[in-house]
C-alpha cells in the first residue's frame, strides 16, 4: 500500500501497467494487430479468400500459400485474415448484447431488493440452470442456424453472468453514504442507480467482460464447428476448422491454421482481460 | 531499572513505491521496560502502526526495514522468518482495533485460541483450555467456563476486546502492542479495557505499547508517552514531563485539540441563542410524536425506538447522545425519510411528513439535510466537487446552471474551501476536507436542520478540532439548528445547547446541556458523564509527578 498510487490517473497506471506488465503488453499487440487485420483485410490478403481454383487444391504451405491451401484450393492465408473480422465482431457483439441485457436487470435488482430482486433473479437463473453451450445450441436450433442467429443465442446463455455480478456490487455499493445521502435529498431511484450506483459498481463486470471476450469468440468458433453458427459463404475459423474435420489427418494445414488463429486471439484477449482488471483496480496491482 | 523488553533503535522503514519511496518511519527509537505502559500517539499516517507492525516483524515485503529492534534481547530485523514466528504470540501478541474482526467466526472461542496456544507451547487442548478459562477469569469475562463454547458472534464488543487480551495474558507474552484497542468501543466499555490492560500490566509485569489519537487516554493509564509525526518521534518521555511542560508545537496542538468535559477555554459560549424551556410550542420546528419503529426478527420483535417524542427550535443545536445499538441511527433515519416509523408522526412546521408521498416531501427534504460520519464514503468518488454540492439543488430546486455554481462556490466558501476546488474529484481531498464538502452540500439548499451523525468521529483530533470550530461558527451565521447525534460527551458541551439522551430506543434523559451534564438524573447517563475525559483531572494527571 503505497499512498502515491491512488494519486495516479488511468493513463498514469496504464503507463505503469504497460512498463511492469510484459504479459499485458503481449495481449495488446495481439488485440490490436488483429484488429489491424479484421479492418483491412480485404487489402493485405494476398488472395480473394474465396476464389475457388480446383487445380491448387490441398496444396501444403509455401511461399504461393502460406498456410496451403483448402479442399476447394482457396488459400487459407487469406482467409484466416479474413476470419478476423467474424471473430473480432462476434466477440464484441455478443458481450456488448449480454451487457445491454444483464446490466438494467442487475441494476434494478440489486438496488431495489426484495421481492424484485427475487423474481429478476430467479429468472436469469433459469438460464443458469442449462449446461454452457446447450442453451446456445437449443436456441440456434429454434431460431435457424446462421452467425446472428448463433450471436444472439450466446448473448442471451451469457447475461446471467452479467446480471449477478453488477447486482452484487451494486448491493455493496447502495450501502455508501453517498447513495443514502442522495436518498436523503429525495433523488429519484433511477436517478440514483445511473449516477450513482452504476459508475462505481461496474469495474467488476468489466473484468469479466474483457475476459468474456475470448471465451465468447471460442464458443461461436464451437457453435459454427457443429454447424449450428456461421454457414458459408461466411468466413469464420471454426468453420473452417469443421469443414476439413474428416482430412485433417492428412492435410494438418487446413485445420491447424485457424486453429492456431483462435488460441491466439483468445490467449491474447485473455491476457488484456486480466491487465484491465490490474488496470481498474489499483490495490489488485500494489500487491505485484 | 529492569532490563527493557523492547529496545528499537533508530529504525526506519521505507516502502518502494513506482513513482517514489514512501519513507513510514524515519530513524525512531523507543525503549519499553516491564510493567510500563508506552503511549505512543499520533494521527493517521504519522507511522505509528509501522512503527508496531515492525515489532511484530509484520512489515509487508515491500518495505525496507534498518536500524534494531530488540525483543527481550533478541534481534528481530533481519531475522529468519521461522524465528519472528516463534517470537510472535510467545514474547510479543497484538490487539486489535476491531475485535469483531479478530476472530474467525467460523470456529468456537476455546477452540480458536487453544490453537494458537498449542502452536508454542506443548500442552494438550484440555491443558490449553484451562489455562484460557484461568486468563478469562483473569480479564473478568463473565461465565469464562461457557464462554470457552460460544461463538464470536455471541459476545459484544468489549467482551471480545477481552477475550483477545486473555489470549495475550495466556501466551504470557512479555511485549503487548494494542493498536486503538477502545476505538470501535461504547464510551462506557473503553475505560473498563483500559482500566483491565492498565492492571494486567502492573501484575504481571508485561510491557505495553498503546497506540492512540487520544491524549486524554494516554494520560490516564500511560508511563511514558511519545509523540509521533510524519514517521519520527517528536517528543517522547514521562506523561508529566510532555503533557504537562510540551516542548515541541505539535505535541501542544495535539494536547489543545482533546475535546474534555469542563474544558472551558476552548469552548467559547454559543452565541446569538439562550436556552429556552422545552415547553415553549412557538419555537419548534420539527416535532417528534410517539415515534417507534420496530423490526420483526424470528426470535420476537425488536424495538429499536420506543414511542421517542421531542421537539427541534429553530437555531438550535440539539445533541442527541446513545452507545451504538441505542437507536441514534434509526432515528435520524427516520427524520430524513430513509425509513418508515411503524407508529408515530413527524411533523415539519406543523405539516406531517412521516407516511406522504414521495412528491410531497419535496419541501422538508429542502429544509432537512444530513452530514454522515465517514467523509470517505459520502462523496461519490466519480463525481466532481461542483457536482456533489450542486447535486441538492439540481434535484429539489429549478435554479439554472449559472446559480447552482454560484450556490456552490457560497457554499464551498462558508466551508473554508475555495472556488479552485470545483473541477477536483473527492480522492484528492483529505479527510478533513471531504467532510467539509459534505457540509457544504448540507448547506447549499440552505436548510432549517442538518442532522449531523457523528461528524468528527472519522477524523483525527486536531481536524476534528476544526470542524466543531466551523460548525459552531456556521450555526451562528446561517441560523441553523443542528441534530448532533455522538457519543462523545465533550463534544455536546462545545457544540449543543439541549441534550437527548437515548437508551435501548427510549429518550431518558432530556434537558438543557448544563442541567444534564450538572445533575444527571438517570444512572446510565451518570455512568456516561463519568467515564468522559474530564479536564480537571486530565490537568491532575499531566500535572503529578
Amino acid at each position: 500500500m503505497s499512498a502515491d498510487d491512488q494519486e495516479l490517473s488511468l493513463a498514469e497506471r496504464a503507463g505503469d501497467l504497460i512498463k511492469h506488465n510484459r504479459l499485458f503488453v503481449v495481449g495488446l499487440v495481439i488485440a490490436v494487430s488483429f484488429l489491424f487485420v479484421a479492418l483491412t483485410a480485404t487489402w493485405i490478403a494476398p488472395k480473394d479468400p474465396q476464389a475457388i481454383d480446383f487445380t491448387a487444391k490441398l496444396q501444403a504451405p509455401s511461399l504461393q500459400h502460406f498456410f496451403g491451401t483448402d479442399v476447394l484450393g482457396r488459400d487459407i492465408f487469406s482467409r484466416v485474415l479474413h476470419g478476423a473480422r467474424t471473430s473480432l465482431l462476434t466477440g464484441v457483439l455478443v458481450v456488448s448484447l449480454a451487457l445491454l441485457i444483464g446490466l438494467p436487470i442487475g441494476l434494478v435488482a440489486g438496488y431495489y431488493g426484495g421481492r424484485i430482486d427475487m423474481v429478476l433473479m430467479r429468472v436469469t437463473d433459469v438460464f443458469l440452470a442449462f449446461p454452457p453451450l446447450l442453451l446456445p445450441i437449443a436456441i440456434t436450433a429454434a431460431l435457424g442456424p446462421g452467425l446472428y442467429n448463433a450471436l444472439m443465442a450466446l448473448a442471451i446463455s451469457w447475461f446471467p453472468w452479467y446480471a449477478r455480478i453488477l447486482r452484487s456490487s451494486v448491493i455493496a455499493v447502495k450501502e455508501e453514504l453517498y447513495v443514502k445521502s442522495s436518498q436523503a435529498m429525495g433523488m429519484h431511484p433511477i436517478r440514483i442507480m445511473i449516477k450513482h450506483a452504476l459508475p462505481n459498481s461496474t469495474t467488476p463486470v468489466i473484468v469479466q467482460a474483457s475476459m468474456d471476450f475470448g471465451y465468447t469468440i471460442l464458443a461461436a468458433a464451437s457453435l459454427s464447428f457443429i454447424g449450428m453458427g456461421a454457414r458459408p459463404p461466411t468466413i469464420e475459423w471454426g468453420l473452417m476448422i469443421s469443414s476439413s474435420r474428416s482430412i485433417f489427418l492428412e492435410y494438418w494445414w487446413t485445420a491447424f491454421f485457424p486453429g492456431l488463429a483462435i488460441f491466439i486471439l483468445v490467449w491474447g484477449a485473455n491476457l488484456l482481460g486480466d491487465g484491465i482488471r490490474d488496470l481498474l483496480d489499483p490495490h489488485y496491482s500494489d500487491k505485484k | 531499572m529492569s532490563k527493557p523488553v523492547l529496545e528499537v533503535t533508530d529504525l526506519k522503514i521505507t516502502f518502494r513505491g513506482r513513482r517514489r519511496d514512501v519513507e513510514a518511519v524515519r530513524g525512531c527509537s523507543i525503549k519499553l521496560h516491564p510493567g510500563e505502559i508506552l503511549g505512543l500517539v499520533g494521527e493517521s499516517g504519522s507511522g505509528k502502526s509501522q512503527l508496531s507492525l515492525a515489532c511484530m516483524g509484520l512489515t509487508a515485503e515491500s518495505g525496507d526495514v534498518s536500524g534494531s529492534i530488540l525483543l527481550t534481547g533478541i534481534e528481530i530485523v533481519g531475522a529468519d522468518r521461522e524465528l519472528i514466528r516463534d517470537l510472535r504470540g510467545d514474547k510479543i501478541a497484538m490487539i486489535f482495533q476491531n475485535p469483531m474482526t479478530a476472530l474467525n467466526p467460523f470456529y468456537r472461542v476455546g477452540e480458536q485460541l487453544a490453537d494458537i496456544l498449542r502452536v508454542h507451547h506443548e500442552i494438550t487442548v484440555e491443558e490449553a483450555l484451562s489455562k484460557l478459562e484461568k486468563s478469562f477469569v483473569e480479564v473478568a469475562l463473565p461465565d469464562p467456563k461457557a464462554a470457552l463454547k460460544k461463538f464470536p458472534h455471541q459476545f459484544s464488543g468489549g467482551q471480545l476486546q477481552r477475550i483477545i487480551i486473555a489470549l495475550a495474558v495466556s501466551c504470557e507474552a512479555k511485549v503487548l502492542i494494542a493498536d486503538e484497542p477502545t476505538t470501535a468501543l461504547d464510551v462506557t466499555t473503553q475505560k473498563q479495557v483500559t482500566d483491565l490492560l492498565r492492571r494486567l500490566v502492573d501484575e504481571l509485569q508485561m510491557g505495553l505499547i498503546f497506540i492512540t489519537h487520544d491524549m486524554s487516554v494516554v494520560s490516564e493509564m500511560a508511563d511514558r508517552v511519545a509523540v509521533m509525526r510524519k514517521g519520527q518521534i517528536v517528543e517522547q518521555g514521562a506523561i508529566a514531563e510532555v503533557m504537562g511542560n510540551p516542548q515541541d508545537e505539535y505535541t501542544r496542538l495535539l494536547l489543545a485539540s482533546v475535546p474534555m468535559l469542563g474544558d472551558k477555554k476552548s469552548n467559547p459560549p454559543c452565541s446569538g441563542f439562550t436556552t429556552q424551556d422545552d415547553r415553549i410550542e412557538g419555537a419548534a420546528f420539527l416535532r417528534v410524536r410517539q415515534l417507534s419503529k420496530t423490526y420483526p426478527t424470528r426470535r420476537g420483535v425488536v424495538h429499536a425506538l420506543r414511542e421517542v417524542d421531542f421537539r427541534l427550535m429553530a437555531g438550535e443545536c440539539t445533541a442527541l447522545v446513545g452507545e451504538s445499538g441505542s437507536g441514534k441511527t434509526t432515528l435520524a433515519m427516520s427524520l430524513l425519510q430513509l425509513l418508515q416509523p411503524s407508529s408515530g408522526q413527524i411533523y415539519f412546521e406543523g405539516k406531517e411528513i412521516s407516511r406522504v408521498e414521495r412528491k410531497a416531501l419535496r419541501e422538508a427534504r429542502r429544509n432537512i439535510s444530513v452530514v454522515f460520519q465517514n467523509p470517505y464514503s459520502s462523496l461519490n468518488p466519480r463525481m466532481r466537487i461542483i457536482d456533489i454540492v450542486g447535486e441538492p439543488l439540481l434535484v429539489l430546486t429549478d435554479l439554472d446552471k449559472e446559480t447552482i455554481k454560484q450556490r456552490v462556490i457560497d457554499s464551498l466558501e462558508a466551508v473554508g474551501l475555495s472556488q479552485e476546488h470545483l473541477r477536483r474529484y473527492p480522492h484528492a481531498f483529505s479527510g478533513g476536507q471531504r467532510q467539509r464538502i459534505a457540509i457544504a452540500r448540507a448547506l447549499v439548499l440552505e436548510p432549517k436542520l442538518i442532522i449531523l451523525d457523528e461528524p468528527t468521529a472519522a477524523l483525527d483530533v486536531s481536524v476534528q478540532a476544526q470542524v466543531v470550530e466551523l460548525l459552531n461558527e456556521l450555526r451562528a451565521r446561517k441560523k441553523v439548528a443542528f441534530l448532533f447525534i455522538t457519543h462523545d460527551l465533550a463534544l455536546v458541551e462545545r457544540l449543543a445547547n439541549r441534550v437527548l439522551v437515548l437508551y435501548k430506543g427510549e429518550i431518558i434523559e432530556r434537558g438543557t446541556v448544563e442541567e444534564v451534564f450538572q445533575s444527571p438524573k438517570h444512572s446510565y447517563t451518570k455512568e456516561l458523564l463519568s467515564s468522559a475525559p474530564r479536564y480537571e483531572t486530565f490537568q491532575k494527571n499531566i500535572h503529578k509527578s
